[in-house]
């Protein structure tokens, strides 16, 4: 049990350990605490919020399945993880729910179809829609970096990769976005 | 000697703060002097800010642990550590300091025997002297019957005894069974510590290598 009026929270080794006991209010603190970055990652990977909440279960029971094979390497190590875990579910559903959706058929955040994009503005739709274009590895990288602000090699850990290719991925995820969004960014750059 | 670009790889790197203090310096420096690098990170910059648009709906993930919680199949728990300190031993201590003493008990009771055969050594008569001075069994008809079984219990165990016991109930078994009966017990009893002990040590071996396996695991 996590004590309920304990005076310090409890560092994510230690609810990581008393959840490998099978504690399960330690794991629940452990979901409160990364569930944000879990259904981010899972959100800004497919576009789909149903998808990702999906995707953020499937992510957590995954986490809870395999804890005991989990190794703690210090602080954050478990973050990285769970960053993993999300990734890689929330493609492997991409791959087997929708493999190939039309881009314009996905749905906006809060279940907004595109007919009722007057919900959002055009930048925020191009940005949405630029990020989603891109391939799942860079998108993968960059929605780490950008949103999840981990670094570099927290990203390389997370996605088993060498920090060469993260750094690489994330020049050609920002590239790639930089052509697609060139008009608002010359714009925001003018109205500086 | 004209400055080279930093490639825009290292150029993000700088923007994300990987570099280390050197190379970001010389990459600063080069920023001040060179208006197309400082033109490229400000794009840079505004590209992180513009990504911030694509936000997380309101609500999203909202209660997911509830919903998480339902779906939790039972986890047996990882093997906990042994306890540490003296708890630790203790089971073996007793095993061996109880092997230890039944072994001199034996050596003890072999010794007077051996010193009894060779008339240097007179044992007392059981089960009447046995009793501290001053202490008598209450007379009951069932007086005999406690004298034996005490008898036995303190005597049955050394195998000199176990031939004062006989004589304590008019048998003459002071031939091979005097010596073999009280063995096999004493035997016996050694068996059992050593498989107590064994079975000790393969708990302890087994839950070791657990706790090793698992130590490995989240270190």
């Amino acid at each position: 049990m996590v004590a309920p009026s304990a005076r310090q929270p409890l560092t994510e080794a230690q609810l990581v350990a008393r959840s490998q006991q099978g504690d399960n209010d330690a794991f629940g603190e452990l979901v409160r605490r990364y569930q944000r970055l879990v259904v981010g990652i899972a959100y800004r990977m497919s576009g789909d919020a149903m998808l990702a909440e999906d995707a953020s279960q499937d992510a957590f029971l995954r986490a809870w399945q395999r804890l005991d094979r989990f190794e703690c390497r210090g602080a954050g190590s478990f973050r990285g993880w769970l960053c993993r875990i999300a990734t890689n579910i929330t493609v492997d559903r991409l791959r087997k729910v929708r493999p190939t959706v039309p881009l314009e058929a996905l749905p906006l955040p809060g279940g907004v179809r595109p007919d009722e994009a007057h919900l959002r503005s055009e930048e925020t739709q191009a940005v949405r829609a630029a990020v989603l274009r891109l391939p799942a590895a860079s998108r993968a990288a960059l929605i780490l970096r950008e949103y999840e602000g981990l670094s570099y090699r927290e990203i390389a850990e997370a996605l088993s990769i060498p920090i060469g290719t993260v750094m690489s991925r994330l020049n050609y995820a920002r590239r790639k976005l930089r052509q697609e969004l060139a008009g608002q960014l010359a714009m925001e750059q003018e109205g500086r | 000697m004209r400055a080279q670009h930093p490639t825009a790889i290292r150029l993000a790197a700088y923007a994300d703060g990987e570099l280390n203090r050197s190379e970001a310096n010389q990459v600063k420096l080069h920023i001040r002097r060179c208006p197309r690098c400082r033109a490229e990170l400000a794009e840079m910059q505004a590209l992180s800010a513009r990504l911030q648009e694509f936000a997380l709906p309101e609500g999203l993930g909202k209660d997911l642990w509830e919903r998480v919680e339902q779906r939790l199949p039972e986890r047996r728990a990882v093997p906990q550590p042994l306890p540490g300190g003296f708890l630790r031993w203790l089971p073996p201590i007793g095993l061996v300091a109880s092997n230890a003493m039944l072994q001199a008990v034996l050596i003890v009771a072999l010794c007077l025997w051996a010193l009894s055969n060779l008339g240097l050594f007179d044992w007392p008569s059981l089960p009447l002297n046995w009793l501290p001075a001053g202490v008598q069994l209450p007379s009951l008809p069932i007086e005999e019957a406690i004298s034996h079984l005490l008898s036995w219990l303190v005597a049955a165990p050394l195998g000199p005894g176990f031939d004062s016991l006989a004589r304590t109930w008019g048998m003459d078994l002071s031939g091979v069974f005097s010596w073999l009966l009280p063995s096999a017990l004493v035997f016996l009893t050694f068996i059992c510590l050593a498989l107590l002990y064994l079975s000790w040590l393969l708990a302890y071996w087994r839950q070791e290598a657990r706790s090793r396996q698992h130590a490995t695991r989240t270190t």
